[in-house]
């Protein structure tokens, strides 16, 4: 944990809201559009939880999260997930090495070990290769040959899988999809966007962030802001509305609505509930309150439930996606009136 | 106005919980509110479903009706408490409060975190510590209430929950008016006598010209009320209604005084034979001595005179016409045939209930003779029966009556008309009942009802054994018949074909039929 933040609470929120936005700003000179995917994304950060990120080849997935890392001023790794890819190449291995006149094994950290991972098409390697990341986003370690290695804060993994190159792919594990905070979808660029992508990316004018804190007091300053996140109030309404959503997205519950029951296998975890307040928190901050409300928690349901709800056959044979069940749900839970109802 | 944020939501707390009582009462008052208009409007429902329908809604059902709808109201208001009382209870939530005061604020959720976290009802753990962040929140929220008034954001809005009970409200309007209607009944003949009494006391009471008017008229409607009254024991009726009749017919006679000298020798005038006391609804007449003009009885039973001409061949006839000419007013008639007919009822009603447990027996000695003066068949104001060898002196029907001829609907079978109105019912003659109707001597006979009787039977005493020696006396000073007893028409009438129907008269009456 941090130090005990000198500052006065508004200041912290204000200092907060100035980091995001200039982040999101700067961000925003490389990549062209996708706001909302950069608000989800250092969302993320903030909150303390990993992202994954589901879009098809070209659409800037691995720039924007190497220019995030950038303007924080986070060391970065990129892991390009392929099927001959081995656990140890992700979290390192222990390296024979001869130094003062004798062999010992030393470890090599893999690239796991950075600020903000980019696993570049996870769905490509194998389960096991998948489950090698499961620790690390987990419990922010590693364990090899029995000695765990602590990975530093703050850590954040960011994923990218493509949806549509299925053959020769692995689908997340359920378990694994539930340690990722978001899944946020990159869509196409509009044509406006297109054009500016097109201009940026052809001409000679290169852009260059400015990072907002040194790389030295990055770490320590992000986690102080995520701190702050974490000290955001939740009212006993607004739990009892996060409660009521994931209690109808769980099929067999007695809230449960018609259509989660028709179409789902499973629900959200316990972990979705943690998602949504985490990330109503910093919705809070970045609102400029100290205090959660009904809002800040339906801007994050579809991004933390989508890829939390297992979908039955029925709902792939009649193309019924998570998102379209979550926006029923959604519109139908009401807000609770009073603390007795 | 409190600034302090807690204090706030409580006095909005507070409010909301009155606000909800009301709202919630209110649904059940209109409903109560509509149950006892009804009960107050009752009497004049049923007044009106009498004078525009001609049905009457009785007295005790109406008292009961109205009790029971005032039991509603009743019961429906102590719902309305209790339901007020729930919802006040339901209602007074802190926390509840505190999330209408955010969505009347729009303070998106911090008056509802604040309350969360101070709220007085659950006090948070001595050693919970507090958000670094609960400052920010307290300052935003007093802030967000800088100008918030309970008083003024929670109104006491009626209208809509007046609106959503408005339906059970028309749904009670609904039913008890179709048990009104359940309730109503064509009335009893003395409730008709009733109304119609009070009819004339009004009428008299309007066009009072001495405070002697004003009187009879309240006293009248006195007794209109006693005389629908089941409670009032038949005597008290009967007695009541003595003395008005005698207070009419004093005023009457005090008026023929003052006028009647003067206008002694003229006729009758149209409402001839005021006096009379004819039971109209027994549809007899009585011979008055006074030969008293023949009035023309309507067939509906009033005793209406209408064929005043008095012939002034009595020795009184002056005088008496002249009280007819001054003294008696058509309503001053009109009230002395319905007291009469109400006493005539008031006896019918007597005599059916102290008959209706005990029968007397047919032997016994103390038969009475058949009631006076209610008898077409009776000679006139006969004081004596011919068949009877003994002195009981029968009552004479008073003087004037013209009562003569006033059949009730469907009794009177003129001669000239044809018709089965006979005894020839399937060839059947009707058993007779109630042959004990025998007067004692000295005793005053009763009335009988025979509006709507189908068939008289009336059977002479063989005669009754004499105390004495038997010594037959001739009454020679007994009034006689002037005019003939008929059932024929005063007026022939232009019919003149045949009858339909010929029928010999039944063996037991030939010897009573001349």
């Amino acid at each position: 944990m941090g130090a005990a933040p000198k500052q006065s609470p508004d200041q912290r929120v204000a200092e907060f809201q100035q980091v995001f936005a200039r982040a999101e700003e700067e961000v925003g000179k490389v990549i062209v559009g996708h706001r909302d995917v950069v608000r989800k994304l250092l969302t993320a950060l903030f909150a303390g939880g990993h992202i994954l990120i589901e879009g098809v080849p070209g659409l800037g997935k691995t720039l924007m999260v190497k220019t995030a890392s950038d303007v924080l001023g986070l060391s970065f790794k990129r892991i390009q997930f392929t099927p001959d890819l081995m656990p140890a190449d992700i979290i390192g291995t222990q390296v024979l090495t001869e130094a003062n006149g004798h062999r010992e094994f030393v470890f090599k950290p893999g690239p796991i070990f950075a600020h903000m991972v980019l696993g570049d098409e996870i769905n490509r390697a194998t389960p096991k290769t998948q489950s090698a990341v499961l620790e690390a986003m987990e419990e922010r370690q590693v364990t090899v040959f029995g000695e765990t290695y602590r990975l530093d804060p703050p850590y954040i993994v960011l994923a990218t899988q493509n949806p549509i190159e299925l053959e020769g792919t692995y689908p997340l594990p359920e378990a694994q999809m539930d340690r990722f905070l978001f899944k946020v979808v990159i869509g196409s660029p509009k044509p406006d966007e297109l054009r500016e992508i097109m201009h940026r990316t052809t001409g000679a004018q290169t852009y260059k962030v400015q990072p907002n804190f040194d790389p030295i007091d990055a770490p320590i300053k992000i986690e102080e802001l995520k701190q702050l996140a974490r000290e955001v109030m939740v009212s006993e309404p607004v739990e009892r509305y996060i409660i009521s959503i994931i209690t109808a997205c769980t099929p067999g519950s007695p809230g449960a609505t018609p259509e989660i029951t028709q179409y789902l296998r499973f629900g959200p975890s316990p972990r979705g509930a943690q998602a949504l307040i985490l990330a109503g928190k910093v919705n809070a901050l970045l609102a400029g309150r100290v205090s959660v409300s009904y809002e800040d928690i339906d801007d994050a349901v579809i991004p933390a439930l989508r890829h939390r709800l297992l979908r039955n056959f029925q709902a792939e044979a009649e193309n019924v996606s998570t998102e379209q069940l979550l926006e029923q749900v959604t519109k139908k839970i009401k807000r609770p009136a009073t603390s007795r109802s | 106005m409190a600034s302090n944020p807690v204090e706030l939501i409580s006095l909005a707390r507070k409010r909301i919980a009155r606000i909800a009582a009301i709202r919630a009462s209110i649904y059940f008052l209109a409903p109560a509110l509509t149950a006892m208009v009804l009960a107050a409007a009752l009497p004049a429902i049923g007044r009106m479903t009498w004078e525009r329908m001609g049905y009457f809604l009785p007295t005790n059902l109406t008292i009961d009706a109205r009790l029971t709808m005032l039991a509603a109201a009743g019961f429906a208001i102590l719902v309305g408490a209790f339901r007020g009382w729930r919802a006040y209870a339901a209602s007074d939530d802190f926390i509840g409060a505190a999330i209408q005061v955010d969505e009347k604020t729009h303070a998106n959720e911090q008056v509802v975190t604040l309350a969360t976290l101070s709220n007085p009802d659950a006090p948070p753990p001595s050693d919970a510590s507090r958000s670094p962040l609960f400052p920010v929140l307290w300052r935003n929220v007093t802030a967000a209430l800088n100008s918030f008034n309970p008083e003024k954001e929670f109104a006491v809005e009626v209208a809509e929950p007046i609106r959503k009970s408005s339906l059970p409200s028309a749904a009670i309007a609904i039913a008890l008016g179709l048990a009104t209607l359940a309730l109503i009944r064509p009335p009893l003949p003395i409730e008709n006598t009733a109304m119609q009494l009070r009819k004339l006391a009004d009428r008299i009471e309007a066009s009072a010209k001495s405070p002697e008017d004003k009187q009879i008229a309240r006293k009248v409607k006195k007794v209109a009320a006693n005389l629908a009254n089941p409670n009032i024991p038949p005597e008290e009726k009967k007695k009541e209604l003595d003395q008005v009749l005698a207070q009419v017919e004093k005023k009457e006679a005090s008026a023929g005084d003052q006028s009647g000298a003067s206008t002694g020798t003229s006729k009758g005038s149209a409402g001839a034979g005021s006096s009379a006391s004819s039971n109209a609804s027994g549809g007899s007449e009585g011979k008055g001595e006074s030969g008293q003009s023949q009035g023309q009885g309507k067939g509906s039973g009033k005793g209406e005179g209408s064929g005043g001409t008095g012939s002034a061949q009595n020795k009184s006839g002056g005088k008496k016409n002249g009280q007819n000419n001054n003294g008696g007013t058509a309503d001053s008639i009109d009230l002395k045939n319905q007291l009469a007919k109400a006493q005539a009822q008031v006896q019918t009603d007597d005599l059916a209930a102290s008959q209706a447990p005990n029968k007397p027996d047919p032997n016994a000695k103390t038969a009475q003779a058949p009631r006076p003066g209610n008898n077409p068949n009776q000679q006139g104001g006969s004081s004596k029966n011919p068949n009877e060898k003994g002195s009981a002196p029968v009552p004479v029907p008073q003087a004037g009556n013209n009562a003569g001829n006033k059949m009730p609907n469907g009794q009177g079978k003129q001669p000239n008309g044809g018709g089965t109105g006979g005894d020839t019912h399937l060839g059947e003659f009707p058993t007779a009942a109630n042959y004990e109707r025998f007067l004692k001597p000295g005793e005053k006979g009763i009335g009988l009802n025979i509006n709507d009787a189908r068939y008289v039977v009336f059977k002479i005493p063989s005669g009754a054994p004499s105390e004495g020696e038997g010594k037959t006396v001739i009454d020679t000073e007994r009034p006689k018949a002037t005019t003939a007893y008929t059932n024929a028409p005063l007026a022939p009438t232009a019919d003149t074909a045949p009858p339909d129907e010929r029928q010999l008269v039944p063996p037991r009456y030939r010897d009573l039929i001349h």
